[in-house]
């Protein structure tokens, strides 16, 4: 497949699964306008949020990340944004587990980045890291991921090995690997789906190139 | 020795009546196995690159059985160098003292889990309950059946017998003992946002996560597990321990293999091409991560899974528990689902996998009666597992050990007898006419003189017809 095909395949799988698609112009502005955007759909506003004050929004601290200044995005958008990190002063490594993992519970949105996606089953694969945590992308109501076009692959194995490759980088495999095709899913009741029994109900991927 | 299964929870008549008295139960089962079986058939026409991988697949299974030993050597060893903890488990009990173990040390009260047929094979709910563990089914469908105190009926669709009514009024007690706010209405988005709710503070406050797992990946020490809910991601990601409980059958070498496998669960049973949620998990959290068990046990169980390498009964332990049969099978619609089977396998897979995990004798009417030869799960089966041949066998070795009723060998060999000549076949029918009405009750047929009395038990037919096809045609003046 050509990236453009890659590209489209990607998309129709993942809309037709319930995720939100989001291409990004070129360059740091271009996704982070995108992201803007994302966002927007993504999660309530600030005053539809339930109870009071902003809602939160949690954000993998990754270094691809950076450069995006996703924190900034959020802020700008009604958030208070977290990055998934210890703080200074923070020198029990249980004191900023246990912070990160309130706010987590609580947050209205998360936000990570994604390794490699998969055209053929729209799917986003996200390796947990110091950086990375699981909980980010798994208990809010609604996740948004920012991945970089060039890992568009076609199959699961092209996609597994892209990790071979990540595990001679680290001299290891992320303790965890999670993929995930569209938002959390039951069809328990009746046969009838539901979202977001216990994942997030909404999801959204950002696609662009920086 | 083979290993052992949960008793049934009633004999097999009092099953067999309770299952044929239950329309409504027949329904959902067949609405139920229509739905799935109708999005598989979409799902592969328009994905036919998948053909190719599921052949694979089953290659990469059978390679794994014929070096079974060799790949949980290799697999023990990378989970070990990751500090996780890895123990084999002869028999059901090993699973539930290992887990009470690890409880005991933490000093851990509460259990979240996450669907798994392993847990469920040796009661592992039951045993942790008896010892004053709390222990929360977090799968929705699991979750229902739970607060019903009641058992799965499909394993994919374990509450496919429950109404949303059903299910609010078990929602509704659960919401008064945990002074929750009840779902505020009955539709299955009101339903599964208490769900979520209630489920998520349970989550929080869990200090163990009990999975199963569907594969492992031997070359890296890599647990799989595939959710749609996203279940097995909380199960293996708050709680501090997790305890994955995965039979011995499920370890392939690579991901190369794991990567032609991973859809076929999904795709065979409910036309998905994978499940919203796939996690590999290799080993516990790493010293500078926030998140994530601190402690990863794999419980690797045999409960006579290894008995059956090498015998012409090896390509069960090919199984990846994907459902595709059992949404297919005449007999498991007929019978509204998994509940009479009473065993935790339900369907043809049960139908083979039950007798052949705790003996032959302990559910002889499986292959025996819940099953039509219809050949259908032989053909759904993505893994080729020869589930026809299988209950053939089975029905053989029943006679060979004479646990059939008796007579009933005597009754089969005169029908042969007088079926195998024409004149033969329409004397029995003149005969059986002449005679039936001795034996009829409330419009059936219900039994017959001597040995063929035996065929009768546990079975009934419509009586025969005061004309036959035969005589009909005759009498129209019909060529032979
Ligand atoms: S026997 Fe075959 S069809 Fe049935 S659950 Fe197992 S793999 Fe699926």
């Amino acid at each position: 497949m050509t990236g453009a095909e890659l590209l489209e395949s990607f998309r129709s799988r993942w809309e037709g699964l319930g995720g939100q698609a989001f291409l990004a112009q070129e360059g740091v502005e271009g996704v982070r306008a995108a992201c803007r955007e994302a966002v927007r759909c993504l999660a309530p506003p600030p005053e539809a949020a339930p109870g009071s004050g902003m809602p939160l929004a949690l954000l993998w601290d990754d270094p691809e990340l950076e450069v995006l200044r996703l924190d900034e995005v959020l802020e700008a958008a009604g958030f208070r944004a977290f990055l998934w990190r210890a703080e200074a002063g923070e020198e029990e490594p249980g004191q900023a587990a246990a912070r990160l993992r309130g706010i987590a519970a609580r947050a209205a949105l998360g936000v990570t980045g994604a390794a490699w996606a998969v055209a053929e089953t729209g799917t986003l694969a996200l390796y947990s890291g110091r950086g990375t945590g699981r909980l980010v992308s798994l208990l809010p109501p609604a996740h948004l991921a920012v991945l970089r076009r060039s890992r568009l692959v076609a199959t699961v194995g092209e996609g597994f090995r892209m990790l071979a490759g990540e595990e001679a980088r680290r001299g290891d495999l992320p303790s965890a690997v999670n993929l995930v095709s569209g938002p959390s899913m039951s069809a328990d009741i009746e046969g009838e789906l539901t979202t977001g029994v216990h994942g997030p109900a909404r999801v959204a991927v950002v696609i662009g190139e920086w | 020795m083979s290993g052992k299964l949960p008793e049934a929870p009633a004999p097999w008549p009092v099953r067999r009546s309770r299952a044929l008295l239950a329309p409504r139960l027949r329904e959902a089962a067949t609405r139920a196995a229509r739905r799935l079986q109708g999005q598989k058939e979409a799902a592969c026409a328009a994905y036919p690159q998948g053909e190719a991988m599921r052949r694979r697949a089953v290659e990469a299974k059978r390679r794994a059985l014929r070096r079974l030993d060799a790949l949980l050597a290799q697999l023990t060893e990378r989970v070990e160098a990751r500090g996780g903890h890895v123990v084999r488990a002869r028999w059901p009990e090993d699973v539930a003292r290992y887990v009470l173990e690890v409880a005991r040390r933490r000093g851990a009260r509460r259990i979240v889990k996450s669907k798994s047929m392993t847990t469920e094979e040796v009661e592992l709910n039951a045993h942790l309950e008896a010892a004053g563990l709390e222990v929360r089914e977090t799968d929705l469908g699991e979750y229902i059946v739970q607060l019903a105190g009641e058992r799965p009926a499909h394993i994919l669709v374990p509450a496919a017998h429950k109404s949303r009514a059903d299910v609010r009024r078990l929602f509704a007690r659960e919401a008064e003992r945990t002074g929750e706010t009840p779902p505020a209405g009955e539709s299955p988005e009101e339903l599964t946002a208490f769900a979520r709710r209630r489920l998520r503070q349970e989550f929080l406050e869990a200090e163990i996560g009990i999975t199963g797992g569907n594969f492992l990946v031997a070359e890296t020490g890599t647990l799989v597990l595939i959710t749609n809910e996203g279940n097995g991601r909380m199960v293996t990601s708050l709680p501090p321990v997790h305890i994955a409980v995965v039979g011995i059958e499920k370890v392939v070498a690579t991901w190369e293999e794991l990567a032609d496998l991973i859809q076929q669960p999904p795709l065979s049973g409910v036309g998905q091409r994978l499940t919203s949620y796939v996690s590999l998990l290799s080993g516990p959290r790493r010293p500078d991560e926030l998140d994530g068990p601190e402690e990863f046990h794999l419980i690797l169980l045999d409960n006579g899974r290894s008995e059956l390498l090498g015998t012409d009964f090896e390509d069960v332990l090919r199984c990846i528990r994907c459902g595709a049969c059992l949404n297919v099978c005449p007999v498991f619609r007929a019978v509204g689902g998994g509940h009479a089977y009473g065993s935790v396998y339900s369907g043809p897979v049960g139908v083979v996998l039950t007798p052949l995990l705790a003996g032959l004798e302990s559910a002889p009417e499986l292959p025996e009666s819940l099953c039509s030869m219809c050949h259908a799960c032989g053909e759904a089966c993505p893994m080729e597992i020869d589930l026809p041949g299988h209950i053939l066998r089975l029905r053989r070795q029943e006679a060979a050990r004479g646990l059939e009723p008796r007579g009933f060998a005597t009754a089969l060999a005169l029908w042969a007898r007088l079926w195998s000549t024409l004149a033969g076949f329409l004397l029995s029918a003149r005969l059986g006419r002449l005679g039936q009405g001795l034996w009829r009750r409330e419009g059936r047929l219900t039994g017959g003189p001597g040995p063929l009395s035996a065929w009768f038990v546990g079975r009934d037919m419509a009586p025969l017809a005061p004309e036959s096809f035969h005589e009909w045609w005759r009498r129209r003046g019909g060529a032979r």
